[in-house]
């Protein structure tokens, strides 16, 4: 009996360890991230959501983070195919993050359009759908979640980047941002993991309203 | 648990996590089966958190605390993982060589004879909105297709041509369905277009030859339209154009349930009385069309679509007496009748996906069309011949992944197609009809041999009830990756199709028209830019003869007709060097001759140009909001028949090249107006050339000669003004 307890105890701690690592691991790799300015750092990051994905396969986080890094690395790439080989990976990684528990509802969703949007990016003319398709679920979202920063700019930045003649809407996108400025000020976070990008994006969007 | 058996335990326990033993330094490379380095490749010790990417050269060094044997796994976008296990402390530089994952990037795609659009399709050759931003198309699937190689639009029919293929050998599909009437009925050398609007479709597959075997009952090319998907989103559109208006509504009843009902009405009366025509109208042309798209997701990620559609016109002008050959009707000397044309049509496409498992998916298929098509002369004995046309076609087929790297695909489909003439006149009636009941399966597997090599094979076999014939198509076709240096791609297949009811409805003793491709490409894509050629051999076979058309008589019809096509494509479109802009030039080089219908030997048929040269342009101007664009297309002259000259020398003579340049204009008002107005404006032949297409021939004059008249277009110029509006 008390040989099992100090088994269990030892166990116990080993999972607590092992949470904390967790947490922790997450929590620097964060920080790598938001210090990351070039192609070479995002994969590096990206890279290290994917080992600690790998080690802890119950998290949603690291998926969720891997997936949107590659999202965003596609965007630094030229050529166009080596760009949708980057979405499909970020889709392949949103997917994982989806099948699993806790995951954050509206930041899962503003995921899913964040890939859309790289997506329709690689081909305006043939993707028109896909910004179609982003726009319904950003909509959704910040109407659900008026107060997530991040459905009011991804939504500004499909209004922006949407021709006229099929709902574009300029003045609305930047309105989307003012909103969305003060909306990242107020926002709370679940846990110091928690998706808490796209300040800085706004910021630059912002500019261009100017 | 004594002191001692802790101490055991708990180095033990503590090895695998935080171990307080020295670091061990692991350092190695990564690369690629032919040496080249991989950057950014994950390298991970399993079951912990260390692990390093590889930098330039594909070099990775990290320290870890951990002991033992590990596993080392590398992962690399694009390839396959690899796993090695390794002892701790390790001394020695690791070398790694990743695969590549072929079946994840599919690269060798079989291209041979095909352009492909859509979604999901990665394609820069062509793309869903090339149809309606080509300045020529006027909005037309097949008008913008023709600026395609390979493709060649006779002005006076409206219709495609393909490759030294007539036009009824060129075959659309909707939702993999055959359809019965893909243009809109007319009268002969009065241009046709295409049935249904570029915007229910959301995927264009335009095959010049070589396809799949999926698709029967098609000699020459398929162009297999896929619907749209579900709308997202509760959408009005209101369309006005300057020969009609327009609207649709789109709604999301649910997550899982969608429609979109639209409708057009176009009156073509105003714009007759504003631009002058060289044909007589006494009724310009009328048309009602409307279609519904229902969607329905299921349960275990079904989906079912459900395409209606209506179409209605009516018309009637002065129509030349020459062109009216029909049985048991005297024809006068005067040059022109009143003739008036009436067209029902209405199509019911229905299918449904289910997948299966990880690997199957299930596909149901019912298409249902009838057509009506009457022409009526009320001088000649209240002369009225009614077409009554009725398609019916269930499909049933499964596409499997038997192994990683092999699909599979099988499945039957059933038709039963029917035709029915009345001719009236005077109070009695005649009337010529058919049914023919068709029995087709195929089967067809496409592998990906090596990641270089592509191979597609395939069978189809067809038998027909009223030929009481059976025929066996087999289909080939390959890719091969030159990697950086583009890739090459064969295709092969036997064609059948069964003769049209001009000929069925006298005689059920004729055989399937049989044609044979051979087709090889070459394909360079970068960055934007793609060239591809094309060069291709046909061979035709038992094409129907006879000598007279529209003779009773049963045995004045075989199939001893014969004919060959020949030719190369060339095709460059670029999306990069200019900002903004996107041009293609596309040539088509065509030898062809045959000897069917009623030709005295071998020779050209009058439809087609040995050169056809398009150069589409269109560049976007974000300062104007505006997209403009322009279009170039020559031809060649096409033969036609001089009856004054020795019938030896028939169809010797050629008309005048063909040359047009065409425009249009479209504006984004959504600025000035708050809600999303686009204005769009269009003008074809901005040269004013006078296009003649052919000649035809009356009676003689007072020397005994045959009068020519050239086959002209019906006026010099097409405008289009259209104004699109969309409500949320």
């Amino acid at each position: 009996m008390k040989k099992s307890c100090i088994l269990l105890l030892l166990l116990l701690c080993k999972v607590f360890l092992n949470a904390q690592n967790y947490s922790e691991e997450m929590y620097k790799t964060i920080q790598s991230m938001n210090q990351a300015q070039n192609l070479e750092a995002f994969l590096k990051t990206a890279n290290r959501f994917e080992r600690i994905g790998l080690f802890n396969d119950k998290e949603w986080l690291p998926n969720y983070y891997t997936s949107y890094l590659y999202a965003k690395m596609s965007y630094l790439i030229k050529e166009d195919k080596e760009r949708d080989k980057y979405l499909d990976r970020a889709e392949d990684e949103y997917s994982k993050a989806k099948k699993k528990e806790n995951t954050d509802k509206p930041e899962m969703m503003i995921l899913s359009a964040y890939i859309m949007q790289a997506r329709f990016s690689v081909s305006y003319m043939s993707r028109l759908s896909m910004n179609k398709k982003s726009l319904e679920i950003l909509k959704d979202v910040t109407k659900k979640y008026p107060s997530n920063p991040r459905g009011l700019l991804l939504l500004g930045v499909s209004y922006y980047n949407m021709p006229g003649f099929i709902g574009g809407d300029k003045k609305k996108a930047c309105e989307l941002f003012v909103k969305a400025k003060e909306a990242f000020i107020s926002f709370e976070l679940a846990t110091k993991n928690h998706p808490n990008w796209g300040e800085e994006l706004n910021n630059v969007w912002l500019k261009k309203c100017k | 648990m004594n002191v001692k058996q802790l101490s055991i335990f708990l180095p033990l326990f503590l090895l695998n996590s935080v171990s307080i033993f020295c670091q061990n330094s692991i350092f190695g490379k990564v690369l690629e089966k032919n040496g080249a380095p991989v950057v950014g490749a994950n390298i991970i010790i399993k079951d912990s958190y260390d692990g390093a990417t590889t930098g330039i050269d594909g070099l990775f060094n990290f320290e870890t605390k951990l002991t033992g044997i590990q596993t080392l796994l590398i992962r690399y976008i694009g390839f396959k993982n690899e796993e090695i296990n390794i002892q701790l402390p390790i001394q020695d530089s690791i070398t790694v060589y990743l695969k590549d994952d072929q079946f994840l990037l599919n690269e060798v795609q079989i291209i041979a004879g095909s352009f492909e659009a859509g979604d999901k399709i990665k394609s820069v050759a062509f793309e869903p909105l090339d149809v309606a931003l080509t300045a020529s198309s006027s909005a037309d699937i097949y008008g913008a297709l023709a600026t395609l190689p390979g493709a060649q639009l006779a002005g006076e029919q409206g219709r495609l041509f393909i490759r030294g293929g007539e036009s009824y050998e060129a075959k659309t599909y909707i939702d993999g369905l055959q359809v019965q009437s893909p243009y809109t009925n007319t009268l002969n050398n009065i241009p046709a277009k295409g049935r249904f609007s570029p915007l229910l479709f959301s995927g264009t597959m335009f095959s010049t030859g070589g396809y799949s075997a999926e698709y029967g009952q098609a000699l020459s090319s398929a162009l297999i339209l896929s619907t749209n998907n579900m709308p997202s989103s509760n959408t009005v559109n209101l369309n006005l154009y300057s020969v009609g208006l327009g609207a649709s509504v789109s709604r999301e009843i649910n997550d899982n349930t969608g429609i979109i009902v639209s409708y057009d009405y176009s009156n073509m009366k105003p714009y007759y009385n504003i631009v002058k025509q060289t044909v007589d109208w006494t009724s310009p042309p009328k048309s009602h069309y409307g279609t519904i798209n229902y969607f329905k997701k299921t349960k275990k990620s079904g989906l079912f679509k459900s395409l209606l559609s209506y179409s209605h016109d009516y018309s009637a002008l002065y129509y030349p007496t020459s062109e009216i050959y029909y049985p048991y009707v005297e024809v006068d000397e005067d040059p022109y009748v009143e003739t008036k044309l009436k067209n029902y049509g209405i199509l019911s496409n229905n299918t449904y996906n289910l997948p299966i498992g990880e690997k199957n998916i299930l596909k149901f298929a019912l298409g249902l069309s009838y057509d009506k098509r009457t022409v009526g002369i009320p001088k000649y004995e209240r002369l009225c011949i009614a077409d009554n046309l009725f398609l019916g076609e269930f499909k049933l087929s499964n596409i499997t992944q038997i192994k990683e790297k092999i699909k599979l695909s099988y499945g039957i489909n059933i038709l039963y197609n029917s035709f029915k003439e009345d001719i009236e006149i005077d109070n009695t009636n005649v009337t010529f009809d058919y049914s023919n009941k068709s029995f087709a399966g195929f089967i067809e597997t496409e592998a990906y041999i090596t990641n270089q090599f592509t191979l597609r094979l395939g069978l189809r076999g067809e038998y027909s009830s009223l030929l009481d014939i059976a025929r066996v198509s087999p289909r080939l076709s390959c890719a091969y990756s030159l990697n950086k240096l583009g890739q090459v791609s064969f295709a092969y297949g036997l064609f059948f199709q069964d003769p049209e009811s001009d000929y069925l409805k006298f005689t059920h003793n004729l055989k399937p028209e049989m044609a044979n491709h051979f087709i090889f490409n070459y394909q360079f894509e970068k960055n934007k830019r793609v060239f591809r050629t094309e060069v291709y051999y046909k061979k035709y076979n038992d094409l129907i003869k006879y000598e007279t058309l529209n003779n009773l008589d049963p045995n004045s019809y075989n199939n001893t007709g014969k004919g060959f096509a020949k030719g190369f494509d060339l095709f460059y479109r670029d999306k990069r060097t200019i900002p903004n802009g996107d041009f293609w030039i596309s040539y088509s080089f065509l030898d062809t001759k045959r000897n069917y219908k009623n030709y005295p030997m071998m020779v050209t048929p009058k439809y087609f140009s040995k050169h056809a040269l398009s150069v589409v342009y269109k560049q976007w101007i974000p300062l104007l909001k505006s997209n403009i664009g322009l279009t170039y297309n020559f031809m060649s002259g096409r033969p036609y028949y001089n009856p004054n000259k020795n019938y030896e020398e028939y169809l010797s003579d050629k008309t005048r090249t063909y040359n047009d340049i065409s425009m249009n204009y479209a504006l984004d008002l959504s600025s000035f107006t708050k809600l999303p107005v686009t204005l769009y404006l269009s003008a074809t032949n901005l040269l004013g050339e006078k296009h003649i297409y052919g000649y035809t021939y009356s009676g003689k004059d007072s020397n005994g000669k045959y009068d020519l008249s050239p086959i002209n277009a019906m006026s010099k110029r097409f405008y289009t003004i259209a104004i699109l509006m969309s409500f949320k």
